[in-house]
């Protein structure tokens, strides 16, 4: 649409999309400074902070990284699907929330291990990491619980949303068109987990 | 979105009815906004409380009033009150909310209910944080600089840091809001550069919402994570950076004083041609120094840490830059002035309050290249001077251009006129108390006095003396349009849809607008601000 004719106030369809692109930058800016701050725990000079990633469960990452790409295939598939107006949309959908679930639980069972090997930043390490710096250690786990912490906030309210419509898709008056704004939410918590990735479990 | 287009509603926006819901659940821009202007007329109270105890209090060199951690919790309140649930949202959320669909020609905004769900959560927050308030109090500063906020306060901090980290959450859904409003709904012929500078200021402020608001709620996030959970990001003891949280911290709050200050200069940028008869003076210019502003607000956060430890390479950069953004800013006021030469000018009420501001936002801002230079800001750092620099132009730039675009707009929004004289009285009462307030501080913190103490040495004691006086005939300024505006909703002259003969699509519908704003969708074939001299050089605006 040209720049000159607009108006009417009925541009629902590309407003909804814009408005949701808009949302996703500044959703951007809050895990960049939370990067930011990993980059600079990270860059301090004598940290022991690497040392944190190796004790991390890199298959669990891996698997929980996979499990996360495919829920992004399925709700690709959901949103072609509900364009077509076919009823596999709803089924897909609702596998995308069941993998969102699986990561969940995934990513809670390593905090678990973690927890059990004293490694969460709730009690003193000193006593097991009798080192000299116990302390970095801690902090890339300070780093990690709340880049984590926020990303499977938002894979809740991502559950949330397309679980939602899900259910709904019948009261909905666009139920496809909703579903694929969702679907950008969901595309956007998957991009984060990539950039998490490595940053948290790679670069050991 | 009801009406048809066949038989075009003209019944006031007033006449969708009175009963709570049909305040409380409208989706109308018009009617949020007035919720906001509500809310926010509240806050500004609560603020200004605050406020008076202060003043009351530093009125002699003595505690006399309250102690030392009252005072420190006093400030803290004002500061947070005034700073997030008054200023942030004040213009864009109140007169912006009423006049962006107006001015773009558009029914609504983009995301009507989004609108509504926004003034919702700002409640939520805003209460949330006042609750702390209630509760006990906070006291680390508006700034909640760690680790007093992480390790030492014993105050409510994470009440308060959440309340204010809600309230980000409304910031960003009116700046999501107003971007793509701006972008999909302007009326035919509505092109960019036909927008009032209004616009482009709420847009230009919109994105710095969207950008630096985000990065605010990391960093309030991470301290009440620090406080609930023991995670240490800013904390030293655990290998964290304290510093990290300024960084953090004015990368969202130096951007947040451009929000605080761009839509007043929109609202001036309105009212300046109006009452000069004479069209906006290099449009163009005002219109991307807005947009520079929003950028460049965005690389001096460094400029408030100049003596926090940082680099001593990063706060000559910074300085650098601070100088720079002073650019943008001068070439508006350059605009503004000749805008209004050999113009034919009238002194109404929101001309009066217009060029308050100019005056006041000129003096803060001139004030601001004493701090951004480095080696003066060492000395001018934590006193007085940096109060009044930034009262200078919140209080005296962004309040009065409120003040102003009120006035203006009042009409449109209400239907009624109000009584000019008191007006005009409001507006003097109001710049005299302001700098009777506020230059005494310029003076203190020249002389070294240090922010943040309830009590000092006695040789300050006649400059402190003054600026309690002025506030208090501040006060009388800020309470008189409480009087006058409200009274003029009941017993005043109806307006005419344009009383001050001024251009603009929101002057060419009813006052108050129609439920959908325009009886038929309108058309722009020209530029904004199409003013012309009367013929007979004599004020042209009715009285
Ligand atoms: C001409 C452009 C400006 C320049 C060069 C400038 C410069 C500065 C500098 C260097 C400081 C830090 C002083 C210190 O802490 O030692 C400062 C503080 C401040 N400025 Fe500005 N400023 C400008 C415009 C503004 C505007 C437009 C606003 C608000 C609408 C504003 C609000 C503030 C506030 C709130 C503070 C103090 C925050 C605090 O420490 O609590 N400034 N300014
Ligand atoms: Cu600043």
């Amino acid at each position: 649409m040209s720049a000159e004719a607009q108006g009417h106030a009925t541009g629902v369809e590309p407003s909804g999309e814009f408005g949701v692109f808009v949302f996703l930058v500044s959703e951007g800016l809050l895990f960049s400074a939370l990067i930011l701050g990993y980059l600079v725990a990270r860059l301090a000079p004598g940290a022991d902070f690497a040392a944190g990633s190796r004790e991390l469960s890199l298959p669990l990452g891996t698997l929980n990284t996979a499990v996360l790409l495919s829920s992004s295939f399925c709700i690709a598939l959901a949103t072609i699907w509900g364009s077509e107006r076919s009823r596999w949309a709803r089924l897909a959908a609702l596998a995308t929330v069941a993998l969102g679930i699986v990561f969940l639980c995934i990513k809670g069972y390593e905090y678990f291990e973690e927890a059990q090997k004293g490694l969460l930043p709730f009690r003193d390490m000193s006593d097991r990491y009798p080192k000299a710096e116990p302390q970095h250690l801690r902090l890339f786990f300070d780093v990690y619980l709340a880049l984590t912490g926020t990303h499977a906030l938002h894979v809740i309210s991502g559950i949330g949303l397309v679980g939602g419509i899900a259910l709904f898709w019948r009261r909905l008056a666009r139920p496809a068109h909703t579903l694929k704004l969702a679907a950008l939410y969901w595309h956007f918590i998957d991009v984060i987990w990539v950039f998490l990735f490595p940053l948290l479990y790679l670069a050991r | 979105m009801t009406a048809t287009a066949e038989a075009p509603d003209r019944r006031s926006y007033f006449a969708e009815g009175w009963n709570p819901a049909a305040w409380l659940l409208s989706t109308d821009h018009k009617r949020i906004a007035w919720l906001y202007l509500v809310a926010l007329l509240a806050f500004f109270f609560i603020g200004g409380a605050a406020a008076t105890l202060i003043r009351i209090e530093l009125a002699t060199p003595a505690a006399d009033l309250v102690s030392d951690d009252t005072y420190n919790k006093l400030f803290t309140v004002h500061g947070i009150v005034m700073v997030w649930f008054f200023l942030i949202p004040s213009i864009p959320a109140t007169l912006g909310n009423f006049l962006l669909p107006l001015m773009l020609g558009a029914k609504d905004l983009a995301f009507p209910r989004l609108n509504l769900a926004s003034w919702y959560v700002f409640m939520a927050g805003s209460l949330t944080t006042l609750y702390a308030v209630i509760a006990g109090g906070v006291d680390t500063g508006w700034t909640f600089y760690t680790p007093l906020s992480t390790m030492f306060s014993n105050s409510h901090v994470s009440l308060a840091a959440a309340g204010v980290f809600i309230v980000g959450f409304s910031t960003i859904m009116t700046g999501i809001n107003f971007i793509v409003t701006t972008h999909k709904l302007r009326a035919p012929g509505q092109t960019w550069f036909r927008l009032p500078i209004f616009v482009w200021t709420l847009y230009a402020t919109s994105l710095v919402m969207v950008l630096a608001t985000p990065v605010l709620a990391a960093s309030l996030l991470l301290i009440v994570a620090d406080r609930v959970f023991g995670i240490g990001i800013f904390d030293p003891a655990q290998g964290g950076d304290p510093l990290l949280f300024q960084h953090l911290f004015w990368f969202y709050s130096h951007p947040a004083v451009y929000i605080m200050i761009l839509p007043g200069m929109g609202v001036v940028s309105e009212i300046l041609p109006c009452f000069s008869r004479r069209p906006l003076f290099g449009y163009r210019f005002v219109a991307y120094s807005a947009m520079g502003i929003a950028l460049l607000g965005f690389l001096v956060w460094g400029h408030h840490m100049f003596v926090s430890g940082q680099s001593s390479f990063a706060g000559v950069v910074f300085s650098f830059l601070s100088f720079c953004i002073a650019v943008p800013s001068a070439i508006k006021v350059f605009n503004w002035t000749l805008t209004m030469r050999k113009g034919s000018i009238t002194f109404e009420t929101p001309m009066l309050y217009a060029l308050g501001f100019l005056g006041l936002f000129v003096f803060g801002g001139l004030a601001g290249l004493f701090l951004a230079a480095l080696a003066v800001d060492v000395h001018l750092t934590d006193t007085y001077f940096v109060i009044a620099h930034f009262h200078y132009i919140m209080v005296g730039g962004m309040v009065t251009a409120f003040m102003a675009g009120l006035h203006f707009w009042w009409p449109k929004m209400t239907g009624r006129m109000y009584s000019e004289t008191w007006g005009r009285i409001a507006a003097a009462t109001t710049f005299v108390g302001f700098n009777l307030t506020f230059f005494p501080q310029f003076v203190l913190g020249y002389l070294g006095m240090p922010r943040r103490y309830h009590t000092y040495p006695d040789e300050f004691a006649v400059w402190n003396m003054l600026s309690s006086a002025g506030a208090v005939i501040l006060a009388f300024g800020y309470l008189m349009p409480l009087c006058y505006l409200g009274w003029s909703l009941f017993r005043s002259r109806r307006a005419p849809d344009n009383p001050w003969d001024a251009t603009g699509l929101e002057w060419q519908t009813s006052s108050p607008p129609p439920q959908h704003n325009f009886a038929t969708q309108p058309e722009v074939t020209g530029p904004p601000y199409q003013y012309e001299l009367p013929e007979i050089d004599r004020p042209a605006a009715p009285r």
